[in-house]
């Protein structure tokens, strides 16, 4: 009899207990079915409550860019909460300066969905589409650089300049998946296959699984368009300045605007070490020959003797400063590192060029 | 030893595939605490701070700066070549801090010893006295790093 | 089966100070020696295992005089009381999430590991072994609870100024923490026999 009382006092405790806890948890945790509202009523979702705003937001097919998934290390998420997000989390705060808090600006994958929102989101973003791509060919262009190839499962529109992310599988010791962003080195007016340049980078989690695990045929996921780097055409010319891998968006807006027939003076620097470093220089050089608007000038800093190198010697920004000396009405547009961005920003300034007209992508 | 919550969520940050391939730890057994302290220790016994170790590799990297990729002489004794890539990295610290993508090669030019650090190292041991674990693509061990720096 | 004849508000004094759940009863150190590095942390986990500690004890005082003093269970009381421990932990931190996402953020991982934490435990045997009342344990709960916030508190303060100083090769860490702590339980014998707390 006794050992019935326990058996049963102790079971009976446990679970009681166990259905408080998932009272509570239906309690708590269910947020019921909420809504959406985009742009003032221009677009309406019904979505789960729990989930962030950023996967709620994927799954409904509106991508926004998020290079860490989620993860609040990127900053890139940034939207608009007008209504119904809780008070701002300390994963947001570093994120954020004093003008983005004061317009309801949050990380969108910070941001828990518990009642109904009221969001803005950029009209480009609708445009960014998820796509499935076969990996069409892959292109070594020099030691630490490929070109690939992605074929698309359905047509693209996108504006020279912007960029796609690519998706990550697990390889080896990285078992989580990531987003990391690459400018589109194609012509815009190719709509069913983008070509993307990708630059090994020492630990890099995404360059190294490009250069080393993907191989011609196999898929990889891609999401794009986005970006705000492409020429305005406010400009009566273009300033382009690249190094690295940042001569990809200047390959697609030059064969872009080229093929739209805008007569514009184009002038495409491209800096690099030795000559090993450059890739697409007879490419550019013979549009160079055809087209009287487009001036390519690559200039090498450490030429060796057995380069035999007859172009521009020195540095990227000592090849500007020689070769720009009238930039009114030129806007400027510059891909590559940081330091290489900062240094050209200085010799475009110095020459009279304004922040408002210099372009550079923030990734 | 027992690791403070916050430790333990920077020591996640570490491992391979959250912000970098291979990860901030290498093949170290240590915990994050335990490495940081055992760090400390020989910067201590060398009689240096982590600023002042910051400060030379920054003054080093600047000087590479002046001309990306190609061999820079420092002094007679060393050269310094700083690679750059486009991008930024954040720090595993939850500091917000971003780092170039830039990396740093500093040889000394008659035995051929070189070592190579991050602008992410710098701001690592300056504000977080990290220098990464053993066997990790960037780890720098304190004496061998200092002895470069002289 | 009575319970002593003390002033609730006395024992809530008492459970701060000379009854001290750290430094007199040496009580809960798991927590408090590996979380104590950090003052913002250590006041968000005291403040955490105040709220854990009055909501089981009443609820274990309940459980306690309703359940298993009348079915004759005292010889499972530690494992029920474990049991409801785990479960209210469980319960405040969804609730926590719910209303207070903020502060669920910042306390992160500590809520669970509130239930390990062994001055929770000892709060809910003392009150049944000084056979405290309804309103004395309501009382104990919250000055052991406020006491070991306190304790905490004091010695991150301590710690975080302590944090640039050379110390002797070894005692980093766990080693000064405890002789800290020492010190500090040395102090508190002073409020030793001044109130009485059963």
């Amino acid at each position: 009899m006794e050992i019935f009382i326990t058996v049963a006092s102790v079971s009976g405790i446990s679970t009681i207990l166990t259905i408080l806890i998932i009272i509570s948890e239906r309690l708590f945790n269910n947020y019921g079915t909420c809504s959406i509202d985009i742009n003032d009523g221009a677009k309406k979702l019904d979505v789960e409550g729990g989930s962030t705003l950023l996967s709620a937001l994927a799954e409904n097919k509106i991508f926004i860019p998020s290079a860490c998934g989620g993860k609040a290390t990127c900053g890139l998420c940034k939207l608009r909460v007008l209504d119904g997000a809780g008070p701002l989390l300390p994963t947001e705060e570093p994120y954020l300066n004093a003008e983005e808090k004061a317009n309801h600006t949050r990380l969108s994958c910070q941001v828990k969905i518990k009642k109904n929102l009221k969001i803005v989101i950029p009209e480009e973003f609708f445009l960014v589409q998820e796509y499935k791509t076969t990996v069409a060919k892959i292109d070594r262009k020099t030691h630490d650089i490929l070109e690939y190839n992605f074929k698309l499962d359905k047509p693209i529109t996108f504006k020279a300049g912007q960029y796609m992310q690519v998706k990550t599988k697990p390889y080896g010791k990285v078992k989580e998946v990531v987003w990391r962003a690459y400018s589109i080195s194609s012509n815009p007016s190719t709509h069913d296959a983008v070509e993307l340049i990708v630059r090994r980078v020492p630990q890099g989690i995404c360059t190294t699984y490009m250069h080393d695990h993907v191989k011609e045929g196999d898929i990889v996921e891609l999401t794009g368009p986005y970006g705000d780097f492409y020429p305005r055409d406010t400009a009566s010319g273009y300033v382009m300045i690249a190094g690295g891998s940042g001569l990809a968006p200047m390959k697609a807006i030059i064969l872009d605007m080229l093929e739209r027939g805008i007569d514009k003076q184009m002038y495409l620097f491209f800096g690099a070490v030795t000559k090993k470093d450059l890739y697409y220089v007879e490419y550019l050089q013979e549009l160079a020959d055809k087209h009287a608007n487009f001036h390519f000038i690559p200039a090498l800093s450490g030429a060796l003797p057995e380069d035999n190198w007859t172009g521009e010697k020195g540095l990227i920004t000592e090849a500007v400063d020689r070769n720009v000396q009238d930039i009114t009405g030129l806007h400027g547009l510059l891909c590559g590192s940081p330091g290489m961005i900062n240094a050209c920003i200085q010799v475009l300034k110095k020459k009279g060029m304004t922040d408002d007209i210099i372009f550079y992508d923030k990734f | 030893m027992k690791q403070t919550a916050n430790m333990l969520s920077i020591q996640e940050m570490m491992q391979a595939g959250k912000l970098t391939a291979e990860g901030f730890l290498g093949t170290d057994t240590r915990n994050l605490t335990e490495i940081l302290l055992a760090d400390q220790a020989v910067v201590n016994e060398l009689g240096l701070t982590f600023k002042e170790i910051a400060d030379k590799m920054q003054a080093i990297t600047d000087i590479g700066l002046k001309m990306t990729e190609a061999v820079l002489p420092v002094n007679e004794e060393f050269a310094v070549q700083v690679d750059e890539y486009m991008g930024f990295i954040p720090c595993p610290f939850a500091d917000n801090y971003q780092a170039a993508k830039r990396n740093t090669l500093l040889k000394n030019r008659r035995t051929g010893a070189a070592v190579h650090w991050s602008d992410l190292n710098i701001h690592m041991i300056r504000e977080h006295g990290f220098f990464e674990g053993v066997g990790s693509y960037f780890r720098l061990d304190p004496a061998y790093l200092i002895s470069f720096l002289k | 089966m009575s319970s002593p004849a003390i002033n609730p508000i006395l024992i809530f004094v008492a459970a701060i100070f000379t009854s001290n759940m750290i430094l007199t009863n040496f009580l809960g150190m798991c927590s408090y020696i590996s979380v104590s590095s950090e003052y913002k942390t250590a006041s968000g986990l005291g403040k955490a295992v105040t709220m854990v500690s009055v909501v089981t004890a009443v609820i274990s005082w309940m459980m306690y005089h309703w359940v298993i003093v009348p079915l004759k269970l005292e010889y499972l009381q530690y494992i029920i009381f474990i049991i409801v421990i785990a479960a209210i932990v469980q319960i405040i931190e969804m609730a926590l999430d719910r209303f207070s996402p903020d502060l669920h953020m910042k306390l992160g991982i500590f809520l669970p590991l509130i239930t390990v934490n062994c001055a929770i435990l000892g709060i809910i045997l003392f009150m049944v072994i000084r056979q405290y009342s309804f309103m004395q344990t309501l009382l104990f709960s919250f000055g052991s609870g406020l006491g070991w916030l306190l304790a905490i508190q004091a010695l991150a303060a301590i710690r975080e100024k302590m944090a640039k100083t050379k110390l002797p090769p070894g005692l980093e860490g766990p080693g000064i923490t405890f002789i800290i702590t020492g010190i500090m339980a040395l102090a508190f014998i002073g409020f030793s026999g001044m109130v009485a707390v059963q």
